[in-house]
């Protein structure tokens, strides 16, 4: 491997000389997994609790778990040793090809041409306007393909795969993340609403519910208060949307490498594209085309599909802990206003563009 | 020899995608269905 090439983030070495003892590891795997329950526990104790909480999903319980983990520890003296199993990178790429085994290729088709360019459209426009929207209002290039990302697809999904595709800093996902749920809160109530006002056919709102809401639970939701047809459309445009996620992430870590993080004046070549290419991106895309294989054949059972489904979510909820149990709130000041307006400025382009697509396409 | 080399070449990306895809592969054969 030509050393020199690689950036520091993708070449971390797993070195045995700074490795803690048997007992910190083993203090530190009970640790991660006693988060790991808790904050999976919340996440649904606090919605049957709270039905308007709904839209609040795990990584927020998570990074909030983390970080009080985290500060207690410091004040302790004990997080650095204690912090072994807090990888977030591992996890989340894990996860990430876990996710890809989740994502059947044959549901881009589930509304044939249609589904596909209602998908396509809307990530295409929406993506490429907060990309430039966010450089415009100067904000840093690994956080405006956060930003773009997660508007654009499927939300917090979005923002991992962008932040492993880009090797993003953990508090600009931790940022993102939070913005996607702030967001997805309250149009969950005001997006059923507005079709109603509209007076949408059924299959309008829901396709434009579908297009538009970035978290899966809050379309779900969103859906359900419209009608029952809402719903359907409006989960099955968001699986189209989530669907494409993988191709979206290989070409944004193929123009990162080969366009952002070039040598100046020099084009790279095929051995340092390879070299710094992130890998999880073929993990991923290997176990969503295995795995579409696997369920579209009958080879295995439909239930098959949940276990993988939990699998990616406690690997998630392991990479949120670990965000929350390092993060640095200088890096989330640093990140200062700007995605807040770029992320408000995107959700309105992309209520406007989605009902346009959604008029057009199904109406 | 070989195995040394892989060990200490073994970027915490290739760690995921192995251990990934790995699950998968429990997951599919239904070895993970197995376990209580």
């Amino acid at each position: 491997m030509n050393e020199r090439a690689v950036p520091v983030a993708h070449a971390t070495r797993l070195s045995r000389t700074d490795a803690p003892t048997w007992l910190w590891w083993s203090a530190s795997f009970l640790l991660m997994l006693a988060l790991a329950v808790a904050a999976w526990k919340l996440s649904k104790i606090i919605p049957v609790w709270q039905p308007k909480l709904k839209a609040v999903e795990f990584p927020v319980y998570a990074v909030l778990l983390g970080l009080g983990a985290g500060a207690t520890l410091a004040l302790l003296g004990l997080r650095e040793r204690l912090g072994a199993y807090f990888r977030t990178e591992f996890f989340l790429k894990t996860g990430l090809v876990l996710l890809g085994a989740t994502i059947d290729l044959k549901e881009i088709m589930a509304f044939g041409l249609k589904g596909i360019t209602q998908a396509a459209m809307l990530i295409t426009s929406v993506f490429l306007f907060t990309w430039y929207v966010a450089r415009w209002l100067g904000v840093e290039d690994k956080l405006r393909a956060l930003l773009a990302a997660s508007v654009s697809v499927c939300g917090v999904s979005a923002a991992i795969t962008a932040a492993g595709a880009v090797l993003a800093k953990k508090e600009h996902l931790a940022y993102v993340t939070g913005l996607v749920i702030l967001f997805a809160f309250p149009l969950m109530f005001l997006q059923p609403l507005a079709a109603t006002w509209l007076n949408l056919p059924p299959s309008v709102a829901g396709a434009w519910i579908g297009g538009n809401i970035d978290t899966t639970a809050a379309v779900v939701g969103a859906g359900a208060l419209h009608s029952p047809q809402a719903l359907k459309v409006a989960s099955i445009a968001k699986m189209s949307q989530n669907a494409l996620i993988g191709v979206v992430a290989f070409l944004l870590a193929l123009y990162w490498v080969v366009a952002v993080e070039r040598a100046p004046g020099r084009r790279p070549s095929l051995r340092e594209i390879w070299d710094r290419f992130p890998k999880f991106v073929l993990g991923f895309l290997l176990a969503s085309g295995v795995a579409t294989l696997a369920f579209s054949s009958g080879w295995v059972a439909p239930t098959v599909g949940r276990e993988l489904k939990h699998l990616r979510e406690w690997f998630f909820m392991a990479a949120f802990l670990s965000i929350g149990f390092g993060l640095s709130f200088s890096a989330l000041r640093e990140a200062g206003w700007r995605p807040v307006a770029v992320y408000g400025l995107a959700t309105i382009f992309n209520t406007a563009v989605a009902l346009g697509i959604a008029y057009l396409v199904f109406g | 020899m070989i195995w040394s080399r892989f060990v200490r070449g073994l970027t915490e990306d290739w760690l995921a995608v192995i251990v990934g895809l790995a699950l998968v592969a429990l997951a599919l054969t239904g070895v993970l269905q197995n376990i209580p």
